[in-house]
């Protein structure tokens, strides 16, 4: 049995999910603490709780503290070095410029000062090619005093300076926010009794081991929306726009193209994220929202969206505005509609058109078919549509994105997966004349990820590249660059 | 990450199309043959370093030439050849240019390249394309080559699109180091492909024919143009080639598309020449061809990837100066990690190019 969680600002819901049904669920807000955690959790039987063998949780209060402007600022050491300019005044909330910097070999063009002034808790330090020499990044972060440093060349895969950059930034200001939830997260499971390996749900709606990701919470930013968007997908078995609310934004998901979605990064709030993320198009009206933003007259403002849609105890059969309990319900529901309207309109026109929408939790469901009415599209809200996210769970794999060196001239290994790279000296040119490359890269990945407690079930080579090595007109080896990606089935069972 | 690209460059407002196969990066004519893999897999690593690829720039992926297509400048002798000893894994055509096993597959994947970029270019659904290929192609004779060519990437994809399309006239505009003496020999007695080439004086050894003398026989009288240019010739000198020639002889000659082969070992930093343009001096002539094919040709310009050997600075920094141009970005825009040396202007050198032009062209 699979708990699924989703946990957001003032709101937790839970669900336990067995042969892809939920078999029971509950929900419950004002939560802040592990014991309101714990709460939820108390509401199944205890019965029920051992039975569960996994847990996978989208984190959703990352995006909205960031949507709000509550996260911890940031400062930023940059070496842009060479090549187009950088607008290094966007990157984060205080940016500070090297002179000098890389070359594209990753050769240091002038040494970067040996007293950096920096003021502050969190700090990035980025260069442009910092990847080619990682010990350029980490000299300059040893002369910066920050209780939590990211570094631009371990935000993994494959982004340019400015993503990756933008990405490491996201990485720290979540940073601490990221580590509450996950105390407060194994502190609820474990006081009650559920003995299960935890997963987090990430942007692309794949999973990963929570303890993995301490260096990369940005990896969540859209945890919530791609688990309702999988969800929902899975549950209506049909191809459409999924539309879901969160406390201040709602996402409007493009229709899957044959059960996959497009992606992107993540960019609902101030923090960028580079990350595969599900592709979304946002709209900023949350359930939280103040009704007077949303209609600006005859409203008491005090009250927000949700005490006006009010769908009852997210009973499913009373999920509706008209259960919203002030005059002018009406009024704010057209406002409501007519804003949804224009934003999935601008999708139906960029993208394919759009005849299906399907509601991904209650408050969207209540407008769901007026809304798609208005376009002569057919609206659908899937059944359980409080817990809808819950019914990704059974298909979620755990997917890891590894970046490989293999430097043949020196003899070594570095890996680079979840914000860590590990190195190792190994004699690789025996080996690589011995396998094949590939061969050798996927054994190699496989090995090292069980190390790390990851368990990795297939690994597929998205990228490669080599340069020949040279030295005075003599190849003295090669230089590997290797994108693997690595799938395996969630663990299951008691620890 | 398309989102994050696009937020970096508004700036770009124009649309690209880079046509390029991961088997360019793969063909080898030796591991430390100057004509190397890495001369695309570090241009394509300062890309990716700077957000290009995917929603700035589109990949487009080329074809394998067709035999056809390659036969209309080649003579079936010398490709019977070129396939024999490619099959066979080994031989050369000349003392600087050897035959592997992959020669006459990636041969014919860089003329299929430049093909696909004239095509788009002709198509006009991309603002510009650029075959960014390798073998380059330029010193391809129609019976021969030398120079590390083997196909004419541009003289191929120059039929091409004039056999495919209602194109016409075709302008050739060879920015590399080198005199383009391939390109030259198929087109020299065709008067309907203006080929112009702006080099330098010395690079013309091979065949020896990139004098100002040279400018073409028979009904190709007037459409060929050389304009060599001293060693140590800058971004000024190659302005005022482009400006006080190649674009006011291209202008009379009114081409339905303009071809720009470009090699980027006229950069300072390059060891295979001794010119001195910077990477912004390149990124201004592609600012000039984009003008001149905006004005003259509707807009319909295709870039065809030359020589260019200073893998690890010239030509990374000159190529993104040149897509930076390509996407409409601002002048001066790219700096690089070393200082230009002093040029020198080249006023005689152009003085004699325009002359040796003025019996065919008013200038
Ligand atoms: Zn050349």
């Amino acid at each position: 049995m699979i708990l699924y969680l989703e946990i957001e600002f003032g709101r937790v819901v839970g669900a336990l999910i067995e042969n892809d049904e939920v078999t029971d669920y509950a929900t419950l807000s004002d939560i802040n603490t592990a014991d309101d955690l714990a709460e939820v959790l108390s509401q199944f039987s205890a019965n029920d709780r051992s039975d569960v063998d996994q847990v996978q949780a989208a984190i959703g209060k990352l995006a909205t503290q960031d949507q709000r402007g509550e996260l911890p600022s940031c400062t930023a050491i940059l070496a842009p070095g060479y090549g187009l300019p950088v607008e290094t005044e966007t990157i984060a909330n205080h940016t500070k410029s090297i002179d000098g910097g890389l070359t594209p070999q990753g050769q240091v063009t002038q040494p970067p000062p040996t007293e950096i002034n920096t003021d502050t808790e969190n700090a990035v330090v980025s260069a442009k090619f910092g990847h080619k020499n990682p010990d350029y990044e980490m000299d300059i972060g040893a002369e910066i005093a920050a209780s939590s440093i990211r570094f631009g060349h371990k935000v993994s895969g494959e982004m340019g300076f400015r993503e990756r950059t933008k990405t490491a930034v996201a990485n720290v200001r979540l940073s601490q926010l990221y580590h509450s939830i996950k105390d407060q997260l194994k502190q609820a499971v474990s006081s009650a009794d559920i003995e299960a390996p935890l997963y987090a749900i990430r942007s692309d709606g794949t999973l990963a081991n929570l303890d993995t990701i301490d260096e990369t919470p940005a990896m969540l930013l859209s945890g919530v929306v791609a688990a309702r968007a999988f969800g929902a997908n899975s549950r209506v078995e049909r191809d459409g726009a999924v539309l879901t609310m969160t406390p201040d934004t709602t996402y409007i998901v493009p229709p899957f193209i044959q059960g996959i979605p497009l992606e992107q990064g993540y960019f609902a709030g101030d923090l960028r994220s580079g990350y595969t993320s599900i592709q979304t198009v946002s709209v900023p009206i949350g359930y939280d929202t103040p009704v007077s933003q949303l209609i600006s007259a005859n409203i008491d403002s005090s009250k927000d969206l949700q005490s006006v849609l009010r769908p009852g105890d997210f009973n499913d059969e009373d999920s509706t505005l008209a259960s919203g309990q002030i005059d002018n319900k009406e009024k704010v529901r057209t406002e409501l509609i007519a804003e949804l309207r224009s934003s999935v309109k601008e999708l139906s026109q960029s993208a394919s058109t759009v005849d299906t929408l399907i509601a991904g939790d209650p408050y969207i469901a209540s407008v769901i078919n007026e809304l798609a009415d208005s376009f002569g599209a057919h609206g659908i809200v899937p059944d359980t549509v409080t817990t809808v996210g819950a019914f990704s769970c059974s298909n979620s794999e755990i997917q890891i994105t590894v970046r490989l060196q293999i430097d043949t001239a020196r003899n070594i290994i570095s890996v680079n997966t979840n914000g860590e790279i590990y190195s190792e000296q190994m004699d690789l040119s025996k080996k690589l004349n011995r396998l094949d490359v590939e061969d050798f890269v996927k054994e190699y990945v496989t090995n090292s990820l069980q190390k790390h407690q990851q368990p990795i079930a297939s690994v597929d080579i998205i990228e490669s590249r080599v340069v020949t090595l040279v030295e005075d007109d003599t190849q003295i080896g090669e230089l590997h660059t290797i994108i693997a990606e690595g799938t395996a089935k969630p663990e299951t069972g008691m620890k | 990450m398309t989102y994050l690209e696009r937020e970096s460059f508004s700036e770009y407002d124009q649309s690209l199309a880079l046509v390029y196969d991961k088997k360019y990066t793969q063909y080898m004519q030796g591991t430390t043959h100057p004509e190397r893999p890495e001369r695309l897999v570090y241009s394509l690593d300062m890309m990716r370093e700077e957000s290009l690829i995917g929603d700035v720039i589109q990949k487009v992926t080329p074809e394998s030439a067709s035999l056809d297509s390659i036969q209309q400048v080649h003579t079936n002798r010398y490709l019977q050849r070129l396939y024999r000893q490619s099959r066979k894994g080994s031989g050369s055509i000349s003392a600087d240019t050897k035959i592997t096993d992959q020669t006459w597959t990636a041969a014919r994947l860089a003329a299929g390249g430049a093909i696909r970029a004239a095509e788009l270019a002709w198509e006009q659904q991309y603002d510009s394309a650029y075959a960014f290929t390798r073998p380059p192609g330029h010193h391809a004779l129609p019976d021969r080559a030398h120079g590390f060519c083997f196909l004419n990437n541009t003289a191929i994809a120059t039929k091409a699109i004039r056999q495919e399309t209602d194109c016409s006239r075709v302008a050739i505009w060879d920015i590399d180091a080198h005199h383009c003496d391939g390109t030259q020999r198929v087109f020299y007695e065709d008067s309907d492909v203006l080929v112009t080439s702006i080099h330098e004086e010395d690079a013309t050894k091979f065949l020896n024919i990139g004098g100002t003398e040279y400018t073409g026989e028979g009904e190709g009288r007037g459409r060929t143009v050389n304009i060599p240019l001293p060693p140590q010739a800058g971004d000024d000198a190659y302005q005022a080639a482009v400006e006080q020639i190649a674009q006011p002889i291209s202008e009379s000659f009114s081409p339905d598309i303009l071809l720009l082969e470009i090699g980027f070992d006229a950069h300072f930093g390059d060891a295979l020449s001794q010119m001195h343009l910077t990477a912004n001096g390149y990124g201004d002539l592609v600012r000039k061809a984009q003008n001149f094919a905006n004005t003259h040709c509707d807009g319909r310009l295709g870039l065809i990837l030359s020589g260019g050997y200073d893998f690890t600075a010239g030509l990374p920094y000159s190529n993104l100066a040149t897509l930076n141009a390509l996407l409409g970005g601002p002048e001066d825009f790219v700096t690089e990690p070393n200082q230009p040396p002093t040029q020198v202007t080249g006023e005689n050198h152009i003085t004699r190019a325009r002359e040796a032009q003025a019996h065919h062209w008013s200038l």
